[in-house]
């Protein structure tokens, strides 16, 4: 008795850190991805570029490249409702990251509503949702994490509900967060700062390639909880074949005619006054 | 007899040809001058006329953007998309959609696939050397740069600038921060068409746009 009493409470300090650390630890390095999972609305919310009315739906993984996830919700019937950017922030909290599954919201959100900042699927993989520039603005705004987002046209490319699946692999991620500027920092403003993607760890994602019309059905007969994946069909991240377009191969010409013009004019002017004066006194 | 007075007949008459011609093209170019000068006048009234839309600063909806680009239609006038200043230098110019020529005369041109203001991106916009952007020789670190259009005015700060050869593009370049590139020719007293450039870097403060006040 003598012994066992130390013996468990060594066993207890040791599991504490240990159990504590446990949820940084999947979330940081998740095994694998989910291909696809329900997702359940009990009221009107938004997702990138989209507001989804109460409702089932799913959200699936369709690509992993080294920076970005491509997700896509679909509606009960399995249609393509969004497809959109997907990343994964190591400023995620990892305790939600771990002990929350499904749709996980922003805190505040314009006039009341709802927006979803992410998805935690199960195996602690949590991905944050990357916000078209307007209203990732107007999330950063009432929010004080900063909020993943993208401006297409400020890189000469389509706006985002048009936003070509090329354009979806090479587009520039930012992060978005409030902030105060001025003398006195008495300013409020909306600070930007590009993402740059943590270091790639030694783990393999699932992703719905070719959408297997089966895993569809589970995932719309699903409960509440999410399910396990069907299938496991192991997939390092991918590099993006798409090279990125120049803006400009040179700087514009920015030399103006007008001054010479004018100067030009002024010689000829001048010229024909002093011939005039000179026929005249002749 | 010689007649002296024949050569001096003809000369006159040459004299009065080329002063007539003088006349005409020195009268040509004017008008040309003229008609520019009256453009920038027109395109200067039209920038200092836009006023951002009213659009109440912090209660912005979260309905999906309208993405609207500046639609520059071949044929027509440029368009005028929004006003550059720097208040401390007293510059101030109407921005147009587009760097070519025609845009570039009546003030500074944004040039084509960068951001818009306020963007997440750079924005790129070129000036005339010895008009709209005579001003810029005197930037330096820090000022305030103020770029307004339809949305609100956005605020950059002055971080750099630099002497560049006109094929360096790469200035254009996405940086980690949302930025401003003035381009303009150097050396500024060169007469025709220089062979450098002269940029200025400048840094986003905000991605939202000022209140809007009507």
């Amino acid at each position: 008795m003598k012994i066992f009493y130390p013996s468990v409470l060594a066993a207890c300090l040791l599991a504490v850190p240990a159990l504590c650390s446990a949820p940084s630890a999947l979330a940081q390095n998740p095994d694998y991805v989910l291909v696809s999972a329900p997702l359940h609305l009990d009221a009107k919310t938004t997702i990138p570029g989209h507001v989804l009315g109460a409702g089932t739906y799913s959200i699936r993984i369709l690509d992993h490249l080294k920076d970005r996830y491509i997700l896509r919700v679909d509606d009960g019937a399995g249609r393509a409702l969004a497809t959109f950017i997907g990343l994964h922030n190591p400023d995620f909290d990892p305790f939600v990251a771990v002990h929350h599954q499904g749709p996980i919201l922003w805190t505040y959100a314009p006039k009341g509503s709802a927006a979803i900042r992410g998805f935690s699927f199960p195996g602690g993989n949590t991905l944050e949702f990357v916000y078209p520039k307007d209203q990732a603005v107007a999330l950063a705004k009432l929010n004080t994490y900063s909020v993943p987002a993208i401006d297409p046209e400020s890189e000469g490319r389509k706006p985002d509900p048009k936003l070509t699946p090329e354009d979806r692999e090479v587009v520039t991620l930012w992060m978005l967060e409030a902030t105060r500027v001025g003398p006195k920092n008495e300013t409020p403003a909306i600070a930007a700062k590009r993402f740059v993607a943590p270091a790639e760890p030694a783990t393999t994602t699932q992703v719905a390639r070719n959408e297997p019309p089966e895993e569809l059905a589970q995932v719309r007969s699903a409960s509440q909880r999410p399910t396990p994946p069907v299938a496991v069909v192991p997939t390092p991240a991918r590099v993006s074949k798409v090279k990125p377009r120049p803006v400009a191969t040179s700087l514009p010409q920015t030399a103006s005619d007008l001054p010479l013009l004018a100067a030009l004019s002024f010689g000829m002017l001048v010229t024909a006054g002093s011939l005039r004066l000179a026929r005249g006194k002749a | 007899m010689i007649d002296t007075a024949l050569p001096d007949r003809r000369r006159n008459i040459f004299a009065q040809r080329v002063e007539m011609f003088l006349s005409v093209a020195g009268l040509i170019l004017l008008t040309v001058c003229m008609a520019v000068g009256f453009r920038m006048h027109s395109a200067r009234q039209a920038a200092e006329k836009l006023v951002p839309e009213s659009k109440e600063s912090g209660s912005a909806d979260l309905a999906p953007g309208q993405g609207e680009g500046w639609a520059v239609i071949g044929g027509v006038s440029p368009q005028v998309v929004g006003r550059v200043e720097i208040p401390s230098i007293g510059l101030v110019t109407p921005l147009l959609a587009g760097d070519d020529s025609t845009s570039l005369s009546e003030g500074a041109g944004h040039i084509p696939g960068t951001a818009y203001p306020g963007g997440l991106g750079t924005v790129g916009i070129a000036g005339h050397r010895d008009t709209h952007f005579r001003q810029l020789r005197k930037a330096a670190r820090g000022m305030d740069v103020q770029l307004t259009d339809r949305i609100g005015t956005y605020h950059y700060r002055v971080s750099s600038t630099e002497i560049v050869t006109p094929d360096k593009a790469s200035v254009l370049d996405i940086q980690s921060t949302p930025g401003l590139v003035l381009i303009t020719c150097y050396p500024f007293s060169y007469i025709g068409k220089a062979p450098k450039r002269f940029v200025v870097h400048a840094e986003l403060i905000s991605v939202a746009p000022d209140d809007v006040k009507r």
